[in-house]
């Protein structure tokens, strides 16, 4: 068994397509490329089809949020009057929106032409989509997903899909941009490919050891958002799958002697990485996360192509945070059995209700019917005030101790 | 007195009588349920620390929907026969899913309305659900909900709607009427309403201001207006006003059928801000402050409540860009902080009296 310490070596590509992807951002303008802010549950393929640029207010305010500057920003946002109770990321972007500073060269996002968010995610994108349509009076589609509760009805479909050609003739009015389906068609085939090796390298993590923790998904997510539907995001992914494919038959990983396997639900707590590697250092590695795992489930197979419209309005009603509890359930008992995992460590975090409400019984629920142990961490994935990483560590070394205390029972 | 009748029927929170469907929020549409003879209880938590459901969320749930599990997990409204969560926000569809888990109600329905509320699509759609719906109520109730009936139960509500709208009472009192109203028998709602109606109207009491936010849990938070000498002579709420304003009536064969009318006309409302777009909320207040010649609007914020707190730093700087000054005060657990209310009350109503 060997510990491989240091990050990926596709980090260093990572950080390129990072940095490129930003820099076209600034320069789309002048590159007479129609850019839209698009939410992180919205069918961003539909966008890349018709040749329109997209930026992440969320992913955004993530990197604001690793590079410490979240909390400034979003306390610009509360000063014109947003409630320091809204979700962090809205905060984050919004105040960087109205102080125009961000940690990228001390920019904010670049201004958008047109506005995309997707209600399947929750409530406050759509809220929060509107500050900015008021802010930079560009025009906003909202694609109204409803709530799948316990199965998916041909009438929800149909309104989706409805949405999707309403949003196909918005960006051709407000961009001037077509959609073509051949190129509707190979941004899908781009996509399930990417999907394909995603899921993959998230499977190749049931591997002891495992050859990744959170801390790679988590970085390594950035392509599989922002870049999913393009060239860019396959190759990447192929450098990826090559190098934890190499790992696992070296029976490598990033833990000296991997002691626990725990899966994360939730996003990440994006300024406390130190944390994250702490379990790392205790010998826990992390084997999925359900918030990673979400970027997996767009799965577009052949057939899809016939009906790419009513494909991408069943995929994007599937995502995680649109689905019920026995549904969440279901998905998160299938990766800890799948991935051998032998504990769960749910992030509550208090930004994000449709994540974090409801997490209280999926606990009791793995471990009543997995005998799984579980912890509930409260915190924030990018407002760091609240933050109490010595008490939270404190819990995590229980949380282990305990877990040792199975190991050898 | 009739206005007893009202604050019983609050205290009751659950008539004891058959076939009470439960439901959380005005978008609820209340002439299907009482169409298939069912009786429609719009369910208040009555505020106050909650215990049981602690254990299921998390301290940023705001506290009308905890207290809405937290009542339901006490055996508050033990009696109902079936209870419906429309779609409205993050947090009540939580608590929606977290009460089918947990409670053994025996009916519970998902009722899930689009957020957006213009389009044709929409609209298809939210017909769509409406029939589901009407066929879930006719499973609970073991009967059909004939066109005739829906045509009654239009116009019982209309009326209740109507008379509310066109009520001259104030402040809490009114809260009470209308909060009443929504739970009480509708006949008996209608009856009364009108006996209520005063032959000239009262005396306008204080500094005139106007209540606008979501829900509440209860009437009683209106008393430190009065405390502090606010005469609050209008609302905007949804536990209020808000409720009575439905541009629900149709002729006899509307295009489409009854339950498409009464899809629209829940669509055509004035959206609360978990729709979208929101924009026609703000010309409503306008219009509000103007008909009831607000001196200024007092909001009352659920503390976690997401869709309200997006739309006040916007909905707030429009009024005063017009000269309305306006006022944010915390609701939590059904009360303000007391003290603290009281004094920024006095503050702001020394601003717009003088
Ligand atoms: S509430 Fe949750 S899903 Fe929505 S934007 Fe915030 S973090 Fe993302
Ligand atoms: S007050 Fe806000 S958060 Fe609470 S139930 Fe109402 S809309 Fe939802």
């Amino acid at each position: 068994m060997g510990r491989v310490t240091g990050r990926l070596k596709v980090d260093g590509r990572l950080k390129h397509l990072l940095v490129a992807h930003y820099r076209d951002a600034y320069l789309a303008r002048r590159l007479r490329r129609p850019l839209a802010w698009v939410s992180s549950g919205a069918p961003v393929e539909l966008l890349h089809a018709m040749g329109i640029f997209p930026v992440y207010p969320e992913n955004y305010a993530a990197v604001c949020a690793s590079r410490r500057m979240a909390v400034e920003l979003a306390e610009a946002a509360e000063a014109a009057g947003y409630s320091p109770d809204l979700c962090s990321y809205a905060r984050t972007s919004i105040g960087s929106m109205l102080a125009q500073r961000g940690p990228l060269n001390g920019l904010p996002l670049p201004a958008p032409d047109l506005l995309f968010a997707a209600s399947n995610i929750c409530g406050v994108v759509v809220k929060w989509w509107e500050v900015a349509a008021r802010h930079f009076r560009v025009p906003l589609f909202i694609l109204d997903v409803p709530f799948l509760a316990e199965r998916l009805t041909p009438h929800q479909v149909e309104y989706v899909r409805r949405q999707l050609e309403e949003a196909v003739a918005f960006f051709g009015r407000h961009a001037g941009r077509r959609l073509s389906s051949r190129s509707l068609s190979r941004v899908l085939r781009l996509s399930a490919e990417a999907v394909r090796l995603w899921n993959e390298v998230q499977l190749m993590r049931r591997a002891v050891p495992s050859p990744i923790s959170a801390l790679d998904t988590f970085t390594n997510l950035f392509p599989m958002v922002t870049l999913r539907g393009t060239r860019a995001c396959v190759g990447y992914l192929r450098g990826l799958h090559r190098e934890v494919a190499g790992r696992v038959a070296r029976g490598e990983g990033p833990v000296r002697e991997e002691r626990y396997r725990l899966v994360w639900d939730n996003i990440a707590i994006w300024y406390a990485f130190g944390f994250m590697r702490y379990f790392t250092e205790r010998g826990a590695s992390f084997v999925g996360e359900t918030y990673t795992w979400a970027w997996g489930e767009y799965e577009f197979g052949p057939d899809d192509l016939r009906d790419p419209l009513g494909s991408l309005a069943t995929q994007y009603s599937r995502v995680i945070l649109n689905v019920d509890l026995g549904q969440r359930l279901d998905r998160l008992l299938r990766m800890v059995e799948g991935q051998r995992a032998d504990g769960v460590v749910f992030h509550s975090c208090r930004s994000c209700k449709t994540y974090s409400l409801g997490q209280l019984t999926l606990a009791r629920e793995v471990q009543s019917r997995l005998g799984v142990p579980t912890l509930v961490l409260e915190a924030d994935m990018a407002d760091a005030r609240a933050w109490a990483e010595q008490s939270a560590r404190t819990r995590v070394d229980a949380f282990l101790e305990l877990l040792e205390g199975r190991r050898k029972g | 007195m009739g206005r007893d009748a009202f604050r019983q029927a609050l205290a009751d929170a659950c008539p004891p009588r058959e076939g009470a469907i439960g439901y959380v929020c005005t978008y609820t549409p209340e002439e299907l349920i009482l169409a298939a003879g069912l009786h429609p209880v719009r369910l208040f938590p009555p505020g106050g620390p909650t215990g049981p459901a602690d254990a299921y969320l998390q301290s940023f749930c705001c506290s009308f929907a905890r207290g809405c599990l937290d009542a339901a997990l006490r055996g508050r409204w033990d009696g109902l026969a079936g209870v419906v969560f429309p779609y409205t926000c993050d947090s009540l569809r939580a608590v929606s899913e977290l009460w089918r888990c947990h409670l053994p109600t025996r009916h519970h329905l998902f009722l899930n309305l689009p957020v957006r509320v213009e389009g044709i699509a929409a609209l298809a759609y939210a017909a769509r659900e409406f029939e589901r719906f009407r066929q879930w109520l006719e499973m609970v109730a073991g009967a059909t909900v004939g066109t005739d009936a829906l045509h009654a139960a239009v116009r019982l509500v209309g009326a209740v709607r109507e008379r509310l709208a066109g009520s001259s009472l104030l402040g809490r009192e009114f809260l009470e009427v209308a909060m009443g109203a929504q739970v009480m028998d509708r006949f008996t709602a209608a009856e009364l309403l009108e006996g209520l109606a005063p032959k000239t109207p009262p005396p306008r009491p204080g500094v005139g201001v106007l209540l606008a936010g979501g829900a509440l849990e209860d009437p009683a938070i209106l008393d430190v207006f009065e405390e502090a000498g606010a005469g609050v002579v209008g609302d905007d709420l949804c536990v209020g006003s808000r409720y009575a304003v439905l541009g629900a009536a149709w002729g006899d064969s509307p295009p489409g059928g009854p339950v498409v009318a009464l899809a629209r006309a829940y669509l055509e409302r004035v959206p609360c801000p978990t729709r979208h777009p929101p924009e026609r909320r703000l010309q409503h207040l306008l219009a509000r402050i103007a008909q009831r010649q607000a001196r200024g609007v007092v909001f009352l914020l659920q503390k976690f409540c997401d869709s309200h707190a997006f739309d006040l730093p916007y909905l707030r700087s429009e009024l005063s860009l017009r000269g309305i000054p306006s006022l944010l005060l915390e609701v939590e657990q059904g009360a303000l902080a007391r003290g603290q209310a009281l004094t920024r009350l006095e503050a702001f109503l020394e601003i717009i009296g003088s």
